[in-house]
């Protein structure tokens, strides 16, 4: 049975009705329209789906978006502010991290969660960070660098 | 791949989960939903019912008192256990046994006691409806007659990966489940499991854990896990150890030694720890008890992964986690 549900997500709330069976990605996808976030394997191994939800990166194809409610959701939209883009997401385009795309809105939100927790990480860390995002391009070099330029 | 329909129940506080569990047949209960959705959308599983219990902020937290020890409720994230002061302390294998599973966002979201039910993994069983359609016969986990991992195998022979049962069972920990009357039973964390791939663990379908117990580790006490996987991250152990060793004047009071990915569950290795017990600890005893550690296991070869270089890299796990444990201890 459908359910009303009001998400909170980038700030604004959302009200949809959906089934208990639909995962955050799927609703942020296909309810809200944010199609930001990307659905790779959607079995949890890739990283493609990462979202911010309380401050901490998790993966929205193994939310429930009932699950989600109440809670304080970032997706790779909420970034830019005023036109104006993210700084990570500015680097990101300056040091040519960016190759297919498929696995930037992920790996930029992971690498958020981690800014957030840790202003100033090494360059292990930020490996770290972002070790649960694949980059089937696999140009992780431009990555790790342009997460180190921004933390700078 | 879409989920399956379901009905969703949001319980407030414990027993609420026990009366749900109760009243409702062919239900599941979901907590970080890491291993359980991935098989729901694989069909593997679909209940009728998700129990999601995430609401119930009890269950969620890490305590540590130095009379009391280390209480960590079912639903605390493994991100937290491994970045707990406390944890990386007293309980270090624990610590790093929860901060290799998986990847970040899954250790964000991922739950103790999750890691610890968790079933066994197969290339036979964990495929899509799709694929298991596609062959002519079942295997024994889902309800068939034969193991595609053995030829003639009398039973399943999936494999137990889980990071962090091997630590708790070296530091001697304690679960507390709550079965269908409400009633709490506590059981050392090696009781939990069945050694056997069918069905892993002993909860029944009402039954739950609720909290995981270690007790403060006596002076002198480290402890180590070390996991070798073909990846860093997002992926199970080829095979882990875990050790604990008591160091007091001089002589090994005390050892937990256990390994995991060997077989049907997380293995103890009494005959390791005999080894060290009372004895003062040199190069030459570390390699007694990782020969000991050689002999006990029989692991299956699994993936590209064969038996020989398993069982050798048992010996190399168990020899250098006694190490690691040992130069802390001193």
């Amino acid at each position: 049975m459908k359910q009303l549900v009001e998400l909170k997500v980038n700030g604004e709330s959302y009200e949809t009705a959906i089934d208990p069976h639909r995962t955050l990605l799927e609703v942020l996808r296909e309810n809200i329209g944010m199609t930001g976030s990307k659905e790779g394997c959607d079995l949890g191994a890739c990283g493609a789906c990462t979202v911010v939800i309380d401050g901490k990166a998790v993966l929205a194809c193994l939310t429930l978006a009932l699950e989600a409610r109440g809670k304080e959701i970032t997706t790779i939209e909420g970034l830019a502010k005023d036109g104006k883009l993210h700084p990570l997401q500015q680097n990101f385009v300056d040091h040519g991290a960016i190759q297919c795309g498929f696995c930037t809105p992920g790996v930029i939100m992971s690498a958020k969660a981690l800014l957030d927790e840790n202003p100033k990480p090494t360059q292990v860390e930020i490996k770290r960070g972002i070790s649960g995002n694949l980059c089937r391009c696999t140009g992780y070099t431009k990555i790790v660098e342009a997460i180190e330029v921004t933390a700078k | 791949m879409r989920l399956p329909k379901f009905e969703y129940l949001e319980p407030k506080n414990v027993k609420e989960i026990t009366s749900l569990l109760k009243k409702n047949e062919d239900a599941i209960l979901i907590a970080g939903g890491t291993d359980i959705l991935p098989k729901m959308k694989q069909r593997i599983v679909t209940p009728k019912y998700v129990i999601n219990i995430t609401k119930i902020e009890d269950l969620k937290k890490i305590e540590f008192a130095e009379k009391k020890g280390l209480t960590l409720g079912s639903l605390a994230t493994l991100d937290n256990i491994s970045k707990s002061k406390p944890v990386i302390e007293k309980f270090t294998a624990l610590a790093q046994a929860a901060g290799r599973v998986a990847s970040p966002q899954l250790r964000n979201m991922g739950t103790i006691g999750g890691n610890i039910s968790i079933e066994s993994m197969c290339m036979y069983f964990n495929q899509s409806h799709e694929w298991r359609k596609g062959r002519p016969h079942l295997c024994f986990k889902l309800g068939g007659d034969r193991c595609f991992v053995a030829k003639g195998s009398k039973d399943c022979l999936a494999l137990f990966q889980a990071d962090t049962p091997p630590a708790l069972i070296a530091l001697g920990a304690q679960v507390t489940i709550v079965g269908a009357t409400g009633k709490e039973k506590i059981i050392n964390i090696e009781d939990f499991y069945t050694q056997k791939s069918k069905k892993v663990n002993i909860l029944k379908p009402t039954d739950f854990v609720k909290q995981i117990h270690i007790p403060t580790p006596p002076k002198g006490t480290k402890s180590c896990y070390l996991k070798m996987a073909q990846r860093a991250a997002i992926d199970y152990p080829i095979a882990g150890a875990a050790a604990c060793i008591t160091v007091s004047g001089g002589k090994c009071k005390n050892a937990g030694i256990a390994v995991t990915a060997v077989g049907s569950g997380p293995l103890r290795l009494k005959e390791a720890e005999e080894v060290l017990i009372g004895n003062s600890i040199t190069d030459e005893l570390i390699e007694k008890a990782a020969d000991a550690a050689y002999e006990k296991v029989r692991p299956m070869p699994h993936f590209n992964i064969s038996a020989w270089y398993k069982r050798k890299l048992i010996r190399v796990l168990v020899k250098r986690s006694i190490k690691q444990a040992c130069s802390k201890a001193k």
